[in-house]
């Protein structure tokens, strides 16, 4: 884990201790927090997306003799 | 062990301004690699040659696996809710690595009772572990939609075939030469198998882990922005209390919908397992010739599976809008008179068989991934994942009954080969009566009486586990994330 990601989550922690909720997160605080989020989602997805694409993709040409392909 | 300290449940809440969109990948990495289990088929024949024995004693180790599935996510349901997603979804990528190892070594060392305790048993308690796993969670981070959220990850193990498929065909071209995928007779060699278990062990572990390191719990009292719960429990059909999976069981409602899931599985599997034989046979001519070659039989599978995968995304997600209990009258009722239709027009045009047995099979699909849904609304939130692992029993026990029913029908029939679309009208008509059934149990659910109730502080499983772990002093008291 990113320092920046350690750093969020202390934040995090100091304001989940007092109760949790997300309103209840000062704006910048959780911009930050979503914007060190912003690769880790992007490689998260990929992750799982791809493999899945490259299944669909697999599939769909094993269909084309039905349609006469 | 200080090792696995990632695992405690401290470590799993979630801090403010944590992404919910970082749950349902994490989902769809265990429910991708377990979803492998429907992917048999690629190396069955290499293993019935391998070991010299019949398809019936190879298909053995795939029967093992789907009861391991219902019977593990049935009792370890309650253990998933206390722990929490990481904890069970670290344990669910240990057995499936580990029944993958067990049963390359069954395979190396020519024994085949090894893959049966390898993939079958061990292998399918990460199934059953895995695939409730990431659902109550998913629950509690979309409560807003969550027929979209456990529609996504559920999306992910039909998914999960379609990537192992044509991946393991791949890998065992690799590792040995003389196997050729494009060649029906073509077969891989019992070395290629076992080289390609030790892999998918490597890579499943791998991918599975990345689930258990992106998994968080909400944490108490969290919801989205703009979401209000009051809004969502005005609605008839949605409790805003909590029922726990020991008196869920009790109720009238867990055992109609065991029923409406029971029969939508059976239906489906009933198509599903006959998907190529079934086409062309729906298309034989009276010289005993099918216009319908195996090739187009093979793809016939491919768009079923498709479908599959997307009707449990598109149809979980109507069923926020709609509700889940019309969604369910829809896949059981419209189903009635698809499958009639099938029976009775089916042959008449092979777009309009193929049309049919599509959104057939994505009703199947819808109501796999619909039901957790349906149960947070009739239970609460409290236990849902142990009481939708109890709940899967419906689907072990439909995946004895729907082969039962359309092979035993097939049978007397006639031979394998020679049989055509009249042959399928007592099954399918079967199959409507079926879905008949589940029709009426779907329309008898109705809101589950107070007094299953659980009192006002019974709300999380894991929260409550959490809390009574910090009164023990075993965790710093309001210590939350990473």
């Amino acid at each position: 884990m990113s320092s920046n990601e350690d750093r969020a989550h202390a934040a995090a922690d100091h304001t989940a201790s007092e109760g949790g909720q997300d309103g209840a997160v000062d704006s910048g605080t959780r911009d930050s927090v979503m914007g060190s989020q912003t690769p880790r989602l992007v490689v998260s997805w990929l992750i799982v997306g791809v493999p899945l694409a490259y299944g669909i993709y697999q599939t769909i040409s094993k269909t084309l003799p039905l349609f006469g392909g | 062990m200080a090792v696995l300290a990632f695992l405690d449940r401290e470590h799993t809440v979630a801090g403010p301004g944590f992404s919910r969109w970082l749950i349902p990948p994490a989902a769809l990495a265990v429910h991708l690699c377990i979803g492998q289990a429907y992917a048999t088929s690629v190396y069955k024949t290499a293993l019935v040659a391998h070991f010299d024995t019949s398809l019936t004693a190879i298909g053995i180790i795939f029967s093992i696996a789907i009861v391991m599935l219902g019977v593990s996510a049935a009792i370890a349901g309650t253990w998933v809710d206390r722990v929490g997603p990481r904890k069970a979804m670290f344990a669910a990528a240990c057995f499936w690595a580990s029944g993958f190892l067990v049963g390359a070594v069954g395979i190396g060392t020519n024994q085949l009772w090894l893959v049966y305790l390898g993939y079958g048993f061990i292998g399918g308690i990460g199934l059953g572990i895995g695939y409730i796993s990431p659902v109550s969670t998913l629950i509690k981070w979309f409560p807003d939609r969550p027929g979209l959220a456990t529609g996504m990850a559920i999306m992910g193990f039909g998914g999960g075939a379609l990537i192992a498929s044509p991946l393991s065909s791949q890998l065992m071209a690799f590792y040995d030469s003389g196997f050729d995928p494009s060649d029906a007779t073509s077969v891989a060699s019992g070395d290629a198998v076992m080289k390609l278990f030790l892999t998918l062990a490597i890579v499943y572990f791998l991918v599975m882990m990345l689930g258990v390191f992106n998994v968080r719990v909400p944490a108490p009292g969290w919801k989205p922005p703009g979401f209000d719960p009051a809004k969502l429990t005005a609605k008839p059909m949605i409790t805003a209390a909590n029922v726990s999976a020991n008196n869920a069981v009790k109720t009238p409602q867990f055992w109609f919908l065991w029923t409406v899931l029971f029969c939508n599985v059976t239906a489906g599997i009933g198509i599903l397992e006959q998907a190529s034989p079934m086409i062309q046979d729906f298309f034989r001519e009276g010289d005993g010739v099918s216009t319908v070659a195996a090739a187009a039989g093979a793809g016939f599978v491919g768009l079923l599976s498709i479908f599959n995968m997307a009707g449990r995304f598109v149809w979980s997600s109507t069923s926020d809008i709609i509700g889940r209990k019309p969604m369910y009258a829809i896949y059981l009722g419209i189903g009635i008179v698809l499958y009639f239709l099938l029976a009775t027009f089916g042959s008449a045009a092979t777009i309009l068989f193929v049309l049919l047995g599509a959104i057939i099979i994505s009703f199947y699909g819808g109501g796999f991934a619909t039901v957790p849904a349906y149960l947070r609304d009739l239970f609460g939130t409290y236990q849902v994942g142990a009481i939708h692992g109890r709940l899967l029993t419906a689907w072990s026990a439909a995946g004895v009954a729907g082969p039962l029913i359309i092979n035993g029908f097939l049978d007397a029939q006639g031979t394998p080969g020679e049989l055509v679309a009249a042959d399928y009208r007592l099954a399918l008509y079967t199959m409507v009566g079926v879905l008949a059934v589940g029709f009426v149990a779907n329309l008898l659910i109705r809101p589950v009486a107070d007094r299953f109730h659980e009192s006002g502080d019974h709300t999380d499983a894991f929260l409550e586990a959490r809390a009574a772990e910090s009164r023990n002093g075993k965790v710093p008291a309001g210590r939350s994330s990473t």
